[in-house]
């Protein structure tokens, strides 16, 4: 009679040959997430398949609290672990201890990695980050001479400071040769006359960005002397220029307003300002309204003229003001203004034999010698 | 004189109304003060009333780099 095994017996017969195959130990399989199951213990189970076969699969806490993705059904990945049977349900698994997603997901986890070490660089930190002119006369533009983008940027400027200069340096924004193109855009422009620097595209999937991600455009970025704002159309996801730039906007079109500044509000604060300054001087004037100097050739109805173009309403009032208060049609009626070395004598008190004075007629000045 | 641009115009004229306004000033200054104010005003409108100025985008010149020349995005429609 051949041996008659019992069922454990079997199965650990299986388990031993199975564990201690080198080959099934630390080995890496690709296959597709399915049947997912976060446990509360922290565990994940689910089922690795592709379409001819399936394989249980678990990664315990410990090793899937290192992960930086999560998990989904359906979800491409490629897993390395060891195969183990539990003997309970008869069933082998592989024990992941690590997972990386397959594919896209490849160049996601070199994303992270590399957003991590420029990060501990110090490439992303405020600190470095340059203010924006506020008044720029000139924007270079790095972007495709085709698409929206552009054509955003000019539509956005123009309506807001038509007398600001936009330069295009046209570059490829996807595809094979993108970082390249981008960094000879900031050096040319880091060399120019422009005041700040537009970079971006316009909205795309992830591997359309990926020209946006690379090591050399962030760190040529951060070299800029120019202030640059990154603007790569993306509504979630920021590549890492938006990271190292000195602004990030959302869009192109949000990039021009932050760069441009609104000639409205510019002509508003002017005129809040000019009328500061001619209320200063009315007040001024004011205040000298008893003393009767020279203000009236100084001041002239030459200098009104010229504030006149400007603030015609305002100036109406002053005008007048001053016509009244102007000495020259009280010098015209015969008084004269004296006065001794600069200031001028209100009282003859002040004066005594042998002064020299300046009297100030309605035409000219005479010098005079006080008598007595 | 050198050119100024229209950030120090403005920095420089709030200045000026600040001065202005204090009062401080003799009438002499204070009338130069104004007549600096008045001509950095003009200078300001000028800016603000400025032509529209269209794209420039940078094209090879072969023998001397790159040159501006008048951006047309219907030329570049891909």
């Amino acid at each position: 009679m051949s041996f008659v095994a019992t069922v454990a017996q079997l199965t650990e017969y299986i388990k031993n040959r199975l564990e201690r195959d080198e080959n099934l130990q630390y080995v890496s399989v690709k296959g597709e997430i399915s049947n997912y199951v976060l446990h509360a213990s922290g565990h994940m189970y689910f089922t690795l398949k592709d379409e001819e076969s399936q394989i249980k699969a678990a990664m315990f806490r410990g090793a899937n609290a290192r992960l930086t993705f999560r998990p989904e059904n359906g979800m491409k990945v490629i897993l390395t672990g060891s195969i183990s049977v539990y003997e309970p349900r008869g069933e082998y698994q592989i024990v992941a201890v690590q997972m990386r997603p397959e594919g896209v997901g490849d160049l996601y986890m070199q994303f992270e990695a590399l957003k991590k070490r420029l990060a501990q660089e110090g490439l992303f930190d405020e600190a470095h980050k340059k203010p924006l002119p506020a008044y720029p006369k000139r924007i270079g533009v790095i972007t495709s001479a085709n698409g929206a983008a552009v054509r955003d940027i000019m539509t956005v400027a123009g309506r807001r400071c038509p007398f600001v200069q936009l330069v295009l340096y046209p570059a490829l924004v996807q595809g094979a040769g993108t970082e390249e193109a981008l960094v000879k855009a900031l050096d040319y422009f880091d060399r120019s006359t422009v005041d700040v620097v537009i970079i971006g595209r316009g909205g795309g999937s992830m591997e359309d960005l990926w020209g946006f991600n690379g090591e050399r455009l962030a760190r040529r970025i951060f070299a800029m002397q120019k202030p640059v704002i990154s603007a790569v159309g993306h509504e979630t996801d920021f590549t890492i220029a938006d990271f190292v730039a000195d602004r990030r906007a959302p869009t192109p079109s949000a990039a021009a307003e932050i760069a441009v500044p609104d000639v409205r509000t510019m002509r508003q604060y002017l005129d809040g300002v000019c009328d500061r300054v001619l209320t200063g001087a009315e007040a001024r004037l004011n205040a000298e309204a008893d003393g009767l100097s020279d203000y009236a050739e100084l001041f002239g109805k030459k200098g009104l003229e010229r504030l006149f173009a400007l603030k015609e309403e305002r100036l109406k009032g002053l005008t007048g003001k001053i016509e009244s208060l102007s000495p020259l049609s009280v010098l015209s009626r015969g008084f004269a203004v004296a006065t001794k070395e600069g200031k001028t004598i209100k009282k003859a008190s002040e004066l005594t034999g042998g002064d020299e004075v300046s009297l100030r007629f309605s035409d000219g000045e005479k010098q005079a010698v006080i008598k007595e | 004189m050198k050119e100024k641009t229209y950030e120090q115009a403005m920095a420089r004229l709030e200045e000026l109304a600040e001065i202005l306004e204090d009062g401080g000033q003799s009438l002499d200054e204070s009338l130069k003060t104004f007549a600096e104010a008045v001509e950095l005003i003009k200078f300001c409108h000028q800016t603000l009333g400025g032509a529209k100025k269209q794209m420039q985008i940078l094209v090879d010149d072969l023998q001397n780099g790159l040159k501006e020349i008048e951006f047309n995005p219907e030329e570049y429609r891909g």
